[in-house]
């Protein structure tokens, strides 16, 4: 049976190859950047949060088994995330964003469209929602967690993550129009 | 619905990347790598959200063995001190044997050096007498810690912390010096204000949860000044510094059996010294940190500090022992700084004030003619001096698990004119090296 160029990489992984891990490195942490900076704002944190992560797959790589391409990406991926939720954790309560109900309500649930938006544009609007609400949003959209298993992850009541949720998605909307205008401002 | 926005956004986000943290491989490569750090074993096990490693790894273990050494040697330092400490008191009382508390209390110490130094499969023998003490296990214990922090056992010190088998073993020296009444009040008194902070600890991971960048920090700490200090003065003295007084003698010579006279007029043809040995303070404290940010601290807390003196005025056969207690609460105010923060180690400067009243304190007097006790008088001393301090400070501190380390800080101290007429170390020796050693709890 050939073996495709992830699997031969997650091998030489286990043997602690330095090349290899240079090589996972190379290849992927870029986008590791991202899912980390999606849930840690700081600069350092993000640094700190991806440098555990990586000590963390070199110490459990021999947990891991190869399930087929891509799997070695969700697997690290996994450990950002939680390396980053156990950062958010140890760093800031997510129980208590007390400012629930200062975001106005949303009622309509109109469809932005994203189309026009650049990646880096929604990434900055994306971070720049309060940590809670961030981290639920993240959970429930990018690693498609119910809300009941984000309850259990954060520690917090499931009508609160639900809740939380739909603030977030609402300051979003509110964010992608507001990104709108002023581009369309901008044009005319 | 507007789920298909969402996943649009998860669609067109999945392959984002963002700019990678600048040397993040390096220091990658270097936790992972690095020869010496593998040879030593070393792969961190203990990883936190706010530990950076900028600095290539060799570095890292000069400065764990550094800080390792440093602990070793204040540990010894203060093992050794405290041994010759008690050494010095064992050859004091025997030789005052022949007044009964004392020949208690010299057995008593001398029975529990045995039990020390016997194997813990005695200690078992005694399961009815733990049991029957079971209730005030706690308390027997704590006490039992100070006990032997103040005889120098420090080594057992920590092996109680560790292990709760030995606390039978505690409890029957508990009993032991029970029989000494005298001894087991003070001890008791002891133990409870150390159950004090104890509690004070326990309770405070129970207070709200502070999820503030792991930033509070409990510790319990105790710590010695660099050592007890004697001062010789011809002649008899008293505790507030002076000579006696003529009317002193005048005054106490009115009736015949004064034991004072006694012991003037036995030593009227020898040569009389008045010898005043203050023994090294001893503290201990439970406190809270502040961080500010990756690097500065400020701290408060509580502390409790023991201050011993002894007195002795005469001859060798006839004097007059004194032994001064006085016991201060503080409260400490400090800012740290952190210079050096590395996987499981943290290197740093401290300063702050401590502001100190004392609470109690007592004088004992003992009378002695021909080695024998011929009377003996306590007091309260009325004057409650607060004494204000500052201090500087160098530390280092391992960790050993995530919330938990060993520090070991040795500085200066300079303590203020308290304008009390009590003697005390702080007097004597105003500018003084300490050393406090303990436990730090990080709470997050």
């Amino acid at each position: 049976m050939e073996e495709n160029k992830e699997q031969i990489l997650a091998k030489r992984l286990l043997a602690k190859e330095e090349a290899a891990w240079k090589e996972l490195f190379g290849a992927y942490s870029g986008n590791l950047s991202y899912v980390c900076s999606r849930y840690i704002i700081e600069k350092d944190d993000v640094h700190d949060v991806l440098q555990n992560s990586f000590i963390k797959m070199f110490r459990s790589i021999d947990s891991f088994q190869y399930r087929g391409n891509g799997s070695l990406k969700a697997w690290i991926t996994r450990i950002v995330i939680n390396e980053s939720l156990r950062h958010l954790k140890q760093n800031l309560s997510l129980k208590t964003d007390t400012d629930l109900d200062t975001i106005p309500d949303f009622s309509n649930d109109d469809e932005p469209d994203l189309e026009s938006i650049s990646k880096e544009s929604l990434m900055e609007m994306i971070r720049s929602l309060p940590d809670g609400y961030r981290t639920v949003f993240n959970l429930y959209v990018f690693e498609e967690k119910s809300h009941k298993e984000i309850a259990a992850i954060l520690g917090i009541a499931e009508n609160s993550s639900a809740s939380q949720f739909h603030r977030a998605k609402a300051m979003l909307v509110q964010k992608v129009n507001e990104h709108k205008m002023i581009k369309k401002a901008h044009y005319e | 619905m507007s789920k298909d926005w969402l996943n649009d956004l998860r669609g067109k986000m999945e392959d984002h990347t963002e700019d990678v943290p600048d040397g993040l491989w390096d220091d990658i490569r270097s936790e992972l790598f690095d020869e010496d750090e593998r040879i030593l074993g070393a792969v961190p096990t203990d990883v936190k959200g706010q530990i950076k490693n900028t600095t290539p790894k060799l570095t890292t273990i000069i400065y764990r063995a550094v800080s390792v050494a440093a602990i070793l040697a204040f540990v010894f330092f203060g093992i050794n001190h405290l041994f010759i400490n008690s050494n010095e008191k064992k050859i004091e009382e025997s030789d005052d044997s022949k007044t009964e508390s004392v020949i208690a209390q010299s057995s008593s110490e001398e029975i529990k050096n045995d039990r020390n130094s016997y194997s813990q499969n005695d200690i078992f023998k005694n399961d009815h007498i733990g049991r029957i003490f079971k209730d005030s296990l706690v308390r027997n214990k704590s006490s039992e810690i100070i006990k032997n922090l103040l005889k120098g056992d420090v080594a057992h010190v920590f092996n109680s912390d560790e292990q709760q088998k030995s606390s039978d073993f505690n409890n029957q020296n508990q009993i032991l010096s029970q029989e000494n009444n005298a001894k087991s009040n003070d001890d008791n008194l002891k133990g409870n204000e150390e159950l004090l902070a104890i509690n004070e600890l326990d309770k405070k991971p129970d207070l709200p949860k502070i999820k503030t960048n792991k930033s509070w920090m409990v510790s319990v700490l105790t710590g010695n000044a660099s050592s007890g200090s004697a001062g010789q003065v011809p002649g008899y003295a008293t505790f507030n510094g002076s000579n006696m007084s003529i009317s002193d003698v005048f005054h106490s010579s009115s009736t015949e059996l004064d034991p004072l006279t006694q012991v003037l007029l036995a030593n009227q043809d020898q040569q009389v010294d008045a010898k005043i040995k203050h023994k090294m303070p001893v503290t201990f404290g439970a406190s809270v940190y502040y961080n500010i940010g990756k690097r500065w601290g400020i701290g408060t807390g509580i502390t409790y500090t023991k201050l011993s003196s002894d007195l002795h005025s005469g001859s060798d056969l006839n004097y007059i022992q004194s032994d001064q207690t006085i016991h201060y609460v503080g409260v400490p105010v400090q800012v740290n700084y952190n210079v050096i923060k590395k996987a499981g180690f943290t290197g740093y400067l401290t300063g702050g004030t401590l502001i100190e009243k004392a609470v109690s304190g007592s004088l004992k007097t003992k009378y002695i003619v021909e080695n024998i006790l011929k009377d003996e008088t306590e007091e309260e001393l009325s004057s409650k001096p607060t004494q204000i301090s500052v201090n500087a400070a160098a530390g280092v501190q391992l960790n050993i698990t995530n919330r938990l380390g060993i520090y070991a800080e040795p500085g200066l101290g300079y303590h203020f004119k308290d304008n009390s007429t009590l003697n005390t170390i702080y007097k004597e020796k105003p500018l003084n090296f300490n050393l406090k050693f303990g436990l730090r709890l990080s709470l997050d």
